[in-house]
């Protein structure tokens, strides 16, 4: 996107707001076939997903409806639909660092169990809750260490003996459930006298603190919101930004411009996994207290956060967008298995249609009214600018 | 005493390397046209599920088959529409195949319910060779399917190096430019291997839930296609090192489960041993990293020659 005039040189805070205001606008207005296939897509996604609920005896737009009416129709949805957002949001943020890169870490999910662990584990540590507020901030820190120490695992892998990222993060997600799974069955953490097997709670030194009375949202959701304006500003602003822009655009081309590729590839992988080890630290700290059994519950954020991610166009402020959209998606399944009685696992038929439509959008783009030359969309990869 | 756990696991061990020996076998024919199918797992759990639809239906286990490899078949062709027509990206394709595929077939095996026992292969010893004292119990007691599998890596091994098809494939797999330039239509080469991993990918799914267990649940491939995508690798991309690959994993997977079973280690251990055939997969890969050598074209996009 070119801007029309040049930015002030000063980075004020009414600089980035009325920054984040130029990009809506461009997205909402300017790029306008982007949003309105964007739009129809959406709904030919929740549509043709909804289709599915034939099957279970209801028709797509009641589904639609009701889907709506669940995840925005009330303080409680809306609320839910936040609580929902927050860890995808942070783990899509991640993805977002490493498909930029051209890095495919596919291992958000396995990252985020990751951190539910470092969580669980530095929150119980009762000599810490001395600290007070300080325990929360060591129980985020080593959260998103643990998630980049786990992420760069592959990194490391991937740098110094080319092997194939895709299949050690895929593989090692496998690997950090059944870890987590240990953790909440049969590991010291374990809460013995819970019904359902789970960790212990957290010390109340290190939850996220409540942001609206009644609900069951958190703070996290001002964290997230924060680390998606600071991903923008290191995105466009910082030199590990730009490294990241041009490794992904030609990883040759950038040697030649004195970019340190093996050590771009390895913060990023660092980065993105932490971020998503913080998106499992806002579930136990913020939603939970504790950590459940994977096998009982299994929200598969890390899959959810590449399926944002790339819908998003790898964009932070397209995922925050995105990753509320598929909160309300999220939320408003379930009321609909209460309400009509239909399965919740459609919300991923959906997410698919969603991408697939996606993915042919070029295609899509390309037979509406309003597509000149110019306005054609680049494929999801390459629109990181 | 000892031979028989001996025989017992490494019967197991082809029991349990069967479906990824078979998704490896048409992922190998994919990767051999230069696409990196990750939708192998998707294909998998369609296959999966539909057969475990045929078969609930129509209680004819032979029905469940044909529907479940017509519907990896389907999951392949989706994929080929993306990549090779649309020219997506591989990866990001592949990706959103298998999560909407697990949608899917969650979903519909919620409407129909999941776990249920339905007709299935049994074994099927092969009449006078499985009575050889060791040999018979561990290669001819299988299930029905299982002798198919086995049989299909020397066929594979055929087509692939002996047939003009296999060479076709191999040459898109090296240089498209160059193969379309000798008249090779690249694209349809690619959808067919596509295709010929789908249906592959939908074979081991059948299996899956009408050969080794006999039922379907919630993502049960478990990351078996993601195995199969390794084994290709460990394997070099030729059918007899792939089986060679898959033995070996069926051999661990089938040595944490007897593990477990005569509860060697406590009950702590079994997540642990859950993670050892994932954790030797890495390792293996991480071992093979800088020896085996991908089909040149592996994943790149190619948009057909300059006209």
């Amino acid at each position: 996107m070119q801007s029309t005039q040049k930015p002030p040189r000063k980075t004020s805070i009414q600089y980035w707001i009325k920054k984040s205001f130029r990009y809506l606008f461009h997205y909402l207005f300017e790029a306008r076939s982007t949003f309105i296939s964007s739009l129809i897509i959406i709904i030919i996604g929740l549509l043709a997903g909804g289709t599915f609920a034939l099957a279970a005896g209801n028709d797509p737009f009641t589904v639609l409806y009701v889907i709506i009416q669940g995840g925005i129709g009330s303080k409680h949805g809306l609320t839910e639909t936040l609580v929902k957002t927050v860890p995808i949001l942070l783990a899509a943020l991640g993805v977002a660092f490493a498909f930029r890169t051209k890095v495919w870490n596919i291992g958000a999910e396995g990252q985020v169990q990751v951190g539910i662990i470092a969580a669980v584990w530095v929150g119980t540590f009762m000599n810490l809750s001395i600290l007070g507020p300080l325990h929360l901030f060591f129980v985020m820190l080593i959260s998103f260490v643990a998630g980049g120490l786990w992420g760069i695992i592959p990194g490391v892998l991937k740098v110094k003996r080319r092997v194939n990222e895709i299949l050690i993060t895929l593989l090692m997600n496998y690997i950090a459930f059944w870890l987590l799974y240990y953790v909440t069955n049969f590991s010291f953490l374990r809460d013995w006298s819970a019904i359902q097997p789970r960790s212990l709670t957290i010390a109340a030194s290190a939850r996220l603190p409540k942001l609206i009375s009644g609900s069951r949202l958190h703070v996290g959701i001002l964290l997230a919101l924060f680390l998606s304006f600071l991903t923008l500003y290191i995105f466009e602003k910082t030199r590990f930004g730009f490294s990241i822009k041009v490794v992904g655009s030609n990883p040759e081309a950038a040697k030649y411009a004195g970019t340190n590729v093996s050590k771009t590839i390895m913060k990023v992988f660092f980065v993105s996994a932490g971020l998503a080890g913080l998106a499992g630290m806002t579930e136990v700290s913020g939603l939970y207290g504790y950590a459940l059994d994977p096998v009982v519950l299994n929200p598969q954020i890390g899959y959810t956060a590449i399926v944002v991610a790339l819908l998003a166009g790898l964009h932070p402020l397209g995922i925050v967008v995105v990753s509320t959209l598929l909160g309300i998606l999220l939320t408003g399944a379930n009321y609909m298995q209460v309400v009509l009685g239909v399965p919740s696992s459609m919300a991923m038929i959906i997410e698919g249609v969603i991408l697939m439509l996606v993915l042919g959008r070029e295609i899509i783009a390309k037979h509406l009214p309003f597509s000149t030359k110019e306005t054609k969309i680049a494929p999801i990869k390459e629109r990181c600018e | 005493m000892v031979v028989e756990i001996v025989v017992l696991l490494l019967a197991s061990t082809v029991r349990l390397a069967l479906p990824i020996l078979i998704a490896a076998l048409g992922e190998t024919f994919a990767e051999r046209s230069g696409m990196l199918n990750l939708g192998v797992e998707g294909g998998i759990l369609m296959g999966a599920l539909f057969a475990y639809v045929g078969s609930l239906y129509t209680g004819n286990a032979f029905v469940g088959l044909a529907l479940g490899i017509s519907a990896g078949m389907l999951t392949g062709l989706l994929f080929a529409y993306f990549t090779v027509t649309l020219s997506a990206d591989q990866i990001v394709t592949g990706l959103v195949i298998n999560i909407f595929a697990l949608g899917l077939t969650t979903y519909i095996g919620h409407i129909i319910g999941m776990h249920q026992s339905v007709t299935s292969f049994s074994e099927f010893p092969i009449p006078v060779l499985s009575d050889i004292p060791i040999l018979g119990p561990i290669l001819f007691n299988q299930r029905l399917l299982a002798y198919v599998g086995m049989l299909l890596v020397p066929v594979f091994s055929i087509i692939l190096f002996k047939t003009q098809f296999g060479l076709t494939v191999r040459a898109v797999g090296e240089d498209p430019l160059a193969a379309e330039t000798v008249g090779i239509k690249v694209n349809r080469t690619r959808y067919i291997s596509i295709i010929l991993g789908g249906l592959m990918a939908g074979f081991a799914g059948a299996y899956l839930s009408l050969a080794f267990l006999s039922t379907f649940s919630e993502g049960m491939s478990s990351g078996r296609g993601f195995i199969a995508i390794a084994i290709c690798i460990l394997g070099n991309w030729s059918p007899y090192r792939i089986l060679g690959a898959a033995i070996l994993f069926g051999f661990i997977d089938a040595l944490q489960i007897r593990i477990q079973a005569l509860g060697l280690l406590g009950v702590w251990a079994f997540p642990f041993l859950l993670m050892l055939p994932y954790i030797f997969a890495a390792i293996a890969l991480i071992g093979v990293a800088k020896k085996v050598s991908p089909p040149k074209a592996l994943a790149k996009v190619y948009k057909g020659a300059e006209k």
